[in-house]
């Protein structure tokens, strides 16, 4: 909210300079975000009268003044709008430096020459109009500009915390700055003199729900004449950011930003009925709001009615029907308090934000209400002539006008300040705010609490108030000392970490995207529609078609990564990302395999863990410089394999796509024993077109928390052989199709015992090799343990290999 | 003796005018002139060395130091510079200006770095790591931390939600409640996660991001420890010479509530862009938890006590790293993630 400090000086002494205020109140718990200095007008931006005002020859929205600047004619070029003969208005003489930096000179404007500049309210700081030049009151051309505007008032903004309400006005502001600089407050005195009728025999008002509207009061004045306000209260409201309507609105505004309670007037003469019934909407009830928007109503919506039908949208926003208008004569001022809950209810419903609501929602002072009415009832009086007629209507729950008491334990203050106050000392600090305590030496207080501090509910807000009067920096530090208990890591960090390190390691780089995104882009990366909807877990109001819900696969996002450094002329990419998918409930719930969900989570979606990469394959440039990762899917299923390796998975088994949910078809899921641990593809290159990849890409997606954990035992020593070993390669050739791991079960199976290694080296076909048919080329290791092995032991070995693997239809290849 | 100390001085002389001529040599063939004038077999201080036995023996001796200390002297300079102009293509066949064959090597993505950082100071300081979910109900987010239906604080975090009761986290507290919901006290831990707040996107704003949330509750917990332990962790993270401050602050499951600010480390509280003119910047809320929030979990708040702060993780690496927008995060070009 935007304060002006000469409107606080009404109620507080401020002697401190406007910045040391500023902190003050940041350092208590108010920021102030902005403080606006007086702006400094120079003396050479003086007044001018425009004689004429012509449209520029070359420009449309230009024009061309001669303007009487006190010492004789001047040419001025102005984009203004509003610039037209008989205006009087700052000019900036040639030289001027203007607040915002700038300097005035002598310029041809498109081949017009112009003698200075007739200036915008922002122009000379001061405010932020750039609508228009300023329209002076007519003066003597040439006087210092700085003579007639600038009003020397400083301005804070402040960024009032959602529980503090009650600073949302310059009173509450100034009763903050009272506390805190121990400074009296001195509120606005006034006097009221009724006649005629009192309001009880002439109107009625009925509240149908008093636990929205704990608080109803109307007063009625007669006899009024709507005009323009005084210049005080236009002033008032303008400096901070209002502009006038006439003095019955003004009033209403003044009193709002004054003590922080909203109000508003009917004309009385437009209610027919005689009475006001406070309701709940009825759907399909209507009501065209002051700002002439007809509205749909809900049961969200608390109404003021006449009874019949609805007249106001209850701390919302009045009725145009019944509004204020210049030939009203008797004004029905309500002031009331509602229900924070129900006023943020309707204004979001309404998708109206007003400064009234804005009060509701933070709640009002219930019992600092009927002041703030009697101020505006003798406002009204005075500003617009009127008679306020004798007697309030007030519909109250009693219970809401109860002081309001917290019991503390002044010894619970050091217990969690851990300081050491005294029971005075923090008596003092209360006291300061308002607050009473019935006897210090007690050991419990029964403290009263003012009715506007609606945010102390407990001891601990208590204690907020002492510290807060203090100012935190009178509290000391301890540092926690910890010194030998430095924390464990728990498995599922050392895995990301892990993970993390050995990735790198491969050369590929850590991404992170978003969550939030289209089902249909799970689609597109190859998924099954069918299961993805199932799956996406949808916002209700999402902000954009981008944003619906969350992502069931990291897979896309991957995808968009490569694509677009693929674009900036990366020659190939390498990412994986840690991160989570989203799975409606009933999609997943049965999963055993790769989708099931870890948590023992029964309500929300299911969130799974993953380590996802995406490989660029395809040719890369040779270097002399950099180590060429080695290609192809096989080099992608190797960098997993490596990571697995990492985490004690030294066998994974790889097998073809098993009705996997959320894989394409194609896909390769990799397991530990019979732990399924993720998948791996190759995107096709349907799927690589949507993206506009040129390349080939493979992709993975790992679950984290399946990856084996250490089981923390130590590993167990086990000795080497100190005899020699034998290697024998074996040169085969195999059906098209032969798995490598078929083979190499088939050797182990014949070798016996002293086989240590199998080595798969070398894969080719064509020249020698038939149709059909593809080489291997594998090295065996054998070694024994006890004695150094003999030729014909391994010869023996080979023989029972070579004539097992015959019986499969693989040959020993000649020479 | 005047022969003596002529010598010595011939001495000196040819050690001066050998090591500069041997510095001053700008290729191969000028180091070898300078080699073959001052060390070769005919060279001065070659014959001075070959004349010592005609000397008596003190200045034999004398000189004789002398002689080899310079001619030492001048060797080893010239090995020194032979190592410059050595033979372009050695036996190992090594261009020393030529780059080794580098292996590949990726970068942990920034903000996992910052968060990182981040969790290695508390875990110095005995807090555990946990990690809790993305989608919360009503009850985690809101209810239980002392936001209740209605609150004004849920006008602050602008919520996405997947069902009446169920919600994209707004902050990463509901792993406080989740936590402590299963652990008698104490508490010590730091929770990092997403979190979601529907946000007009720009430099500054993102509808995700990530904080880290720290929690410790035993008994006897002060506000003293809260100050101590948060401004540890700023002057570890920023700076230890750095001025801290804490200003009350609200929400609504702390109370005190207290932001912290440290001092702007660009200008040193002079006032500038970073800080936006007040000298200090804002890095994370916190404040003592809320009696109410430790019954709701079980806790009972006469006995222990604790606090509780929360960050934003993509703020703390923008001003760590000088980032201007918080969208270059997640737009993972290769050009800004290799740069950390």
């Amino acid at each position: 909210m935007r304060f002006s400090l000469e409107w606080l000086r009404r109620y507080v002494d401020v002697n401190d300079p406007p910045r040391r205020l500023a902190e003050r109140l940041t350092l208590a718990g108010l920021p102030v975000d902005q403080v606006e200095a007086p702006a400094t007008i120079p003396s050479t931006v003086v007044v001018a009268k425009i004689l004429e005002s012509h449209p520029h020859p070359n420009a449309d929205r230009l024009s061309v003044c001669r303007v009487d600047a006190g010492q004789g004619e001047l040419t001025i070029v102005c984009g203004a709008p509003n610039a037209r003969a008989g205006l009087y208005s700052p000019l900036a003489m040639i030289g001027t430096a203007l607040p915002n930096g700038m300097t005035v000179k002598e310029a041809k404007i498109r081949g017009e020459k112009s003698q200075g500049m007739l200036c915008a309210e922002d122009e000379l700081g001061l405010g932020p109009d750039h609508d228009g030049i300023i329209e002076l009151e007519p003066a003597t051309p040439g006087t210092p500009v700085a003579e007639i505007l600038g009003t020397g008032d400083t301005f804070f903004e402040v960024d009032v915390p959602s529980n503090r309400g009650d600073c949302l006005s310059h009173i509450g502001l100034a009763r903050e700055i009272a506390a805190l600089t121990g400074r009296a407050l001195r509120l606005p005195t006034f006097k009221v003199t009724p006649g005629g009728t009192p309001i009880c025999s002439a109107f009625q008002v009925t509240v149908e729900n008093p636990d929205d509207c704990p608080r109803f009061t109307a007063h009625l004045i007669r006899d009024v004449t709507i005009g323009p306000s005084p210049e005080w209260l236009v002033r008032a409201l303008e400096s901070v950011g209002q502009r006038s309507i006439n003095n019955v609105v003004d009033v209403s505004n003044f009193v709002l930003l004054e003590t922080g309670q909203p109000s508003h007037a009917f004309d009385l003469d437009r209610i027919g009925t005689g009475r006001l019934h406070v309701r709940l909407a009825r759907a399909g009830e209507r009501l065209t709001t002051l700002d002439d928007v007809p509205r749909e109503l809900t049961p969200e919506v608390l109404l003021i009615t006449d009874g019949e039908r609805p007249i106001a949208a209850a701390g919302v926003m009045g009725g145009a029907d019944t509004e204020v208008h210049d030939g009203t004569k008797n004004i029905l001022l309500e002031v009331a308090c509602f229900k924070p809950e129900r006023i943020l209810r309707a204004s979001r419903r309404l998708r109206l934000e007003t400064d009234a609501a804005l009060r509701f929602r933070r709640g009002v002072d219930p019992v600092g209400l009927a002041g703030a009415a009697e101020r505006a009832v003798s406002l009204l009086a005075e500003i617009s002539g009127g008679t306020v007629a004798p007697g309030m209507i007030d519909v109250v729950d009693p219970a809401i006008l109860q002081p309001r008491r917290v019991r503390m334990r002044p010894a619970r203050v050091n217990v969690l300040l851990g300081e050491d106050l005294s029971a005075e000392d923090i008596e003092t600090q209360l006291s300061a705010f308002g607050f009473q305590i019935p006897s210090r030496k007690d050991s419990v207080w029964e403290v009263g609490v003012p009715s506007w501090r609606r945010d102390v509910i407990e001891e601990v807000d208590l204690i907020e108030d002492v510290a807060r009067h203090r100012g935190y920096d009178a509290i000391g530090e301890r540092l926690y000392n910890g010194s030998g208990t430095s924390a464990p890591i728990q498995p599922e960090e050392r895995s990301r970490d892990v993970a993390r390190q050995i990735l790198r390691g491969f050369g590929f780089e850590e991404v992170v995207t978003r969550n939030l995104t289209e089902a249909a882009q799970a689609v597109r990366a190859g998924l099954d529609e069918g299961a993805v909807n199932e799956s996406f877990v949808r916002l209700l109001d999402p902000p954009t078609r981008a944003e619906e819900g969350m992502r069931v696969t990291m897979i896309p996002e991957l995808l968009s990564v490569v694509a677009r450094n693929l674009r900036h002329g990366q020659t190939d990419v390498h990412v994986f990302e840690l991160g989570k998918t989203f799975h409606e409930r009933r999609a997943v719930a049965k999963d055993v395999g790769l989708f099931r969900d870890p948590s023992a989570e029964t309500e929300l979606p299911v969130e799974l863990t993953w380590l996802a990469l995406a490989s660029t394959g395809g040719d890369v440039p040779p270097s002399l410089e950099r180590v060429t990762r080695p290609g192809g899917f096989v080099g992608f299923k190797g960098a997993i394999e490596g990571l697995l390796h990492a985490r004690q998975v030294d066998a994974p088994k790889w097998r073809f796509y098993n009705g996997l949910r959320l894989v394409p078809e194609g896909a390769l899921e990799v397991l530990a024993g019979a732990v399924s641990l993720g998948f791996a593809w190759e995107v096709s290159p349907a799927v690589r077109d949507g993206w506009d990849i040129p390349r080939p890409v493979y992709v993975a997606q790992l679950r984290l928390d399946l990856l084996p954990e250490e089981n923390g035992k130590p590993a167990q020593y086990r000795e080497p052989s100190r005899f020699p070993a034998v290697r024998r390669d074996l040169a085969l050739v195999a059906p098209e199709g032969t798995h490598d791991a078929e083979v190499k079960a088939w050797m182990t199976a014949q070798a016996g015992a002293s086989l240590v290694s199998i080595e798969l080296f070398d894969e080719y076909r064509g020249k020698h090799i038939p149709a059909g048919r593809v080489g291997l080329g594998y090295s065996l290791t054998f070694r024994a343990m006890d004695r150094t092995l003999e030729e014909k032991e391994v010869d023996a070995a080979i023989g029972r290999i070579v004539s097992a693997l015959a019986e499969r239809g693989i040959t020993r290849r000649e020479g | 003796m005047t022969l003596k100390n002529d010598v010595l001085d011939e001495i000196a002389r040819i050690r001066e005018t050998g090591l500069r001529e041997i510095e001053e040599a700008t290729d191969a063939t000028a180091l070898e002139a300078a080699r073959i004038r001052h060390l070769a077999r005919k060279a001065p201080l070659s014959q001075i060395l070959r004349g010592l036995g005609e000397l008596d023996p003190a200045e034999r001796i004398r000189i004789g130091q002398a002689a080899n200390t310079t001619r030492r002297a001048l060797e080893d300079a010239l090995t020194q510079r032979e190592a410059d102009f050595g033979p372009r293509v050695p036996t190992a066949g090594v261009d020393p200006t030529q780059p080794g064959l580098r292996p590949v090597r990726g970068h942990a993505h920034v903000l996992t770095q910052t968060e990182d950082r981040i969790l290695s100071i508390f875990r110095g300081m005995g807090f555990s790591v946990a990690r809790s979910r993305d989608v919360e109900d009503d009850y985690h987010n809101f209810e239980a931390l002392n936001i209740p239906k209605g609150h004004p604080a849920r006008d602050m975090q602008d919520t996405f939600f997947m069902s009446e009761n169920i919600v994209l986290r707004t902050h990463t507290s509901p792993g406080q409640i989740r936590v402590m919901k299963g652990t008698p006290p104490p508490v010590r831990m730091v929770f990092p996660g997403r979190v979601y707040r529907r946000e007009t996107e720009d430099a500054s704003h993102l509808s995700e991001f990530h904080q880290v949330e720290v929690l410790y509750v035993d008994h006897g917990v002060t506000m003293k420890d809260l100050k101590g332990t948060l401004a540890y962790f700023a002057r570890s993270l920023f700076g230890s010479d750095l001025d801290v401050r804490f200003r009350p602050s609200y929400f609504p499951f702390v109370e005190p509530g207290a932001e912290m600010d440290i001092e702007c480390f660009q200008c040193r509280k002079r006032g500038c862009r970073i800080c936006k003119q007040s000298g200090w910047i804002e890095i994370l809320g916190s404040g003592m938890v809320h009696p109410q929030v430790l019954r709701e979990v079980g806790y009972d708040p006469e006995t222990v006590t604790g606090y509780a702060a929360g960050m934003g993780v993509e703020r703390i690496a923008m001003l760590r790293h000088g980032i201007p927008d918080i969208r270059l995060f997640y737009e993972n070009d290769l050009r800004f993630l290799t740069q950390f």
